[in-house]
């Protein structure tokens, strides 16, 4: 059962102008349906303007919240109540909740009256209605912790473009520091396969008989003769035994030949080749003819015997295979 | 093999003159034990009309060494302790005023010698150490308002003291260009400091007689001139003083932040000088690798500056100088 908390605060009667008989009265309400709920609870705020039929009052312009305290939930739209003799009910419901509580006063709502010539404003009654909280026995209620936030499964779905767009970024800078790196060496960015590359001893004894053919020394080229022949020698042995060849001196290359007891006759004739060459390179010497051929079949000789064994057995086995 | 007609001629004639070398290592052998470096030096040096610069400690024979050169080819020879109140005119000499003429009669000072030895030239302040650079690249000296020529052979060789740095006045860079060599002398051998106690104790020190004459060493001084050096042989120089100053260019890029700069022009010029003088002093005619690499560090090793980066990793300049010679291929 429903109480209703009417309170008429105001009546006022204007005597007025436009107003035809004595009789025609001019009234604004505001109820409650209850006076008392617990917290956050629904209440129906009813307000209700009795007013002479063609006369202008409009009603109270309330948007969220009516006071700090009193949130409106939801509005209504203006009902017509009653309508005969030139008098017209209107009423709007609002439903307002609080959330505070104690005793709260809904306070006087403007209507506003609008005349050619007068503006004036009634005000409903002040409303109060008592707010509860829920009682909570503290002696036998445990303090439980604020709830965490509710975790979502786990999904690759969520996580893959992520993924991928992060290996597509580290494809690309792994391209550009790979292209960065060949072009600063002068590489070819997409790398040739070398063909392999023939022993040193072979590569010398080619060079040696292509040295032959040129015939250098009969054209009286001596000194290129010399430089290409201990040129050629010296390659072999950086390359064939890691002597830093072709930066010693003649002298220290003898040294270095001996350290590694190469047969002592090879080493004999190397030393003279590179005094002749010497002699050629830095003192204008003319060699004679009988003396250029035999260097260059020393030469030849000390790569034929110098040259690693299992290689040439190797080589022989390939030989006996084509055979 | 016939060695070229010119060269022929020219290695005979170097052989033949170059004589008198052997017997100037002989004489000096007798009085100084060891130091073979340094006697090489020191005739490279007085053949190729340069000047040195010894570094080294104390007691390592160094003024024994230049007095014995100096008496082999009966040479003036001066020694100058070089020190902080040390003025130029000590020096060069100056002006004096005769009471009894009534003139002002010049008072030559110790550099008008044949060898001078500057003792610890870095302990004098600057104006003394110019005045007797100046006298080296001139070859004389003013006083009052008159040149002298200074004698020739002139040459100079100064230390520098390697320990104490305190109180010193270390030689600006382009002052030491000026010196064609830079010789560290280190200690004698276990067997030569041997010999030494032995000579000392007994007080029977002998003595370098006279071989040849200052003429005679401005003579030789012409056929060092003449010695051949090879284009390749130039090329080499070329290379190993290019490679100090662009090392980048010579796959020594690890060396472009250590070094501040490379060895100038005069390093090419003593190089080859020095070279020269070494194929003479080795009795050949001309110039070979090995004796651009025989003088290859006394040349360079004063005139590279390193940077903070090089000192900070310990990398010297003998340091440098190897690497170079290990990389440049021998023509």
């Amino acid at each position: 059962m429903m109480t209703k908390l009417t309170h008429i605060i105001v009546t006022i009667v204007y005597c007025l102008a436009f107003l035809h008989s004595s009789s025609q009265v001019l009234n604004v309400q505001a109820e409650l349906n209850r006076n008392k709920c617990l917290i956050g609870d629904h209440l129906t705020l009813s307000l209700t303007l009795s007013k002479p039929l063609h006369s202008t009052i409009s009603f109270p312009v309330l948007t969220d919240t009516i006071t700090k305290s009193i949130e409106i939930i939801q509005k209504q739209n203006i009902d017509t109540i009653t309508k005969e003799n030139q008098q017209i009910t209107l009423k709007q419901n609002f439903i307002i909740t609080s959330f505070d509580t104690g005793l709260i006063t809904i306070p006087p709502l403007p209507f506003v009256l609008k005349n050619d010539s007068i503006t004036d404003t009634i005000y409903t009654n002040p409303i109060t209605f008592s707010v509860y909280a829920l009682p909570v026995d503290t002696t036998k209620q445990t303090i439980f912790d604020i709830k965490p936030p509710i975790g979502e499964p786990f999904s690759w779905k969520e996580f893959l473009p992520y993924i991928l767009w992060s290996l597509l970024a580290i494809l690309i800078i792994a391209t550009a520091i790979y292209v960065y790196l060949r072009i600063k060496k002068n590489k070819p960015i997409i790398p040739i396969p070398e063909k392999p590359k023939d022993p040193p001893y072979v590569v010398a004894l080619k060079q040696l008989h292509e040295l032959k053919e040129k015939k250098l020394w009969q054209k009286q080229l001596y000194k290129q003769y010399y430089s290409e022949l201990t040129d050629i020698l010296r390659i072999y042995l950086e390359e064939q035994y890691q002597i830093p060849a072709m930066e010693s001196l003649s002298s220290e290359l003898i040294e270095h030949l001996k350290n590694r007891s190469f047969d002592e006759e090879l080493v004999r004739n190397m030393q003279s080749l590179l005094t002749t060459a010497d002699f050629v390179k830095f003192a204008k010497a003319t060699p004679l003819p009988d003396e250029n051929d035999w260097h260059w079949k020393n030469a030849v000789a000390f790569v034929e015997q110098t040259k690693p064994v299992m290689e040439e057995k190797n080589s022989e086995s390939k030989g006996g295979e084509h055979d | 093999m016939n060695v070229g007609l010119d060269i022929k001629e020219l290695n005979e004639k170097i052989q033949r003159e170059s004589e008198f070398v052997d017997l100037i290592q002989m004489e000096i052998n007798k009085v100084i034990i060891g130091q073979k470096h340094l006697i090489d030096s020191l005739l490279i040096a007085v053949l190729s009309n340069g000047h040195i610069l010894l570094e080294g400690v104390p007691g390592l024979a160094k003024t024994l060494a230049i007095t014995t050169l100096a008496n082999t080819i009966q040479a003036k020879f001066s020694r100058i302790q070089f020190t902080p109140d040390l003025l130029p005119a000590d020096l060069i000499g100056t002006m004096i005023y005769s009471q009894k003429t009534e003139n002002f009669t010049v008072k030559k000072g110790p550099i008008f010698s044949n060898f001078i030895l500057a003792d610890e030239i870095n302990r004098s302040p600057a104006k003394v150490q110019s005045a007797l650079l100046e006298a080296m690249q001139e070859r004389q000296v003013t006083i009052g308002e008159q040149s002298y020529k200074l004698d020739e052979p002139f040459m100079v060789l100064a230390t520098q003291n390697p320990i104490e740095q305190e109180g010193t006045y270390p030689l600006p860079e382009a002052q030491l260009d000026r010196f064609m060599l830079k010789v560290i002398i280190s200690y004698p051998t276990k067997e030569e400091e041997q010999r030494i106690i032995r000579i000392n104790v007994a007080k029977e020190f002998p003595k370098a007689n006279a071989i040849v004459s200052p003429q005679h060493i401005i003579k030789a001084r012409e056929f060092v001139k003449e010695v051949y050096v090879d284009e390749k042989i130039e090329r080499y120089i070329l290379d190993i003083v290019f490679a100090t100053r662009f090392p980048q260019d010579y796959k020594l890029e690890k060396f472009k932040e250590m070094i501040a700069y490379g060895a100038s022009p005069r390093a090419s010029i003593f190089l080859t000088l020095a070279a020269k003088a070494h194929a003479f002093i080795k009795r050949r005619g001309y110039v070979i690798p090995e004796d651009v690499r025989a003088i290859c560090h006394d040349v360079l090793r004063h005139r590279i500056g390193l940077t903070y980066e090089a000192e900070a990793e310990n990398i010297t300049t003998e340091d440098i100088i190897n690497e170079i010679l290990n990389t440049i291929e021998v023509p």
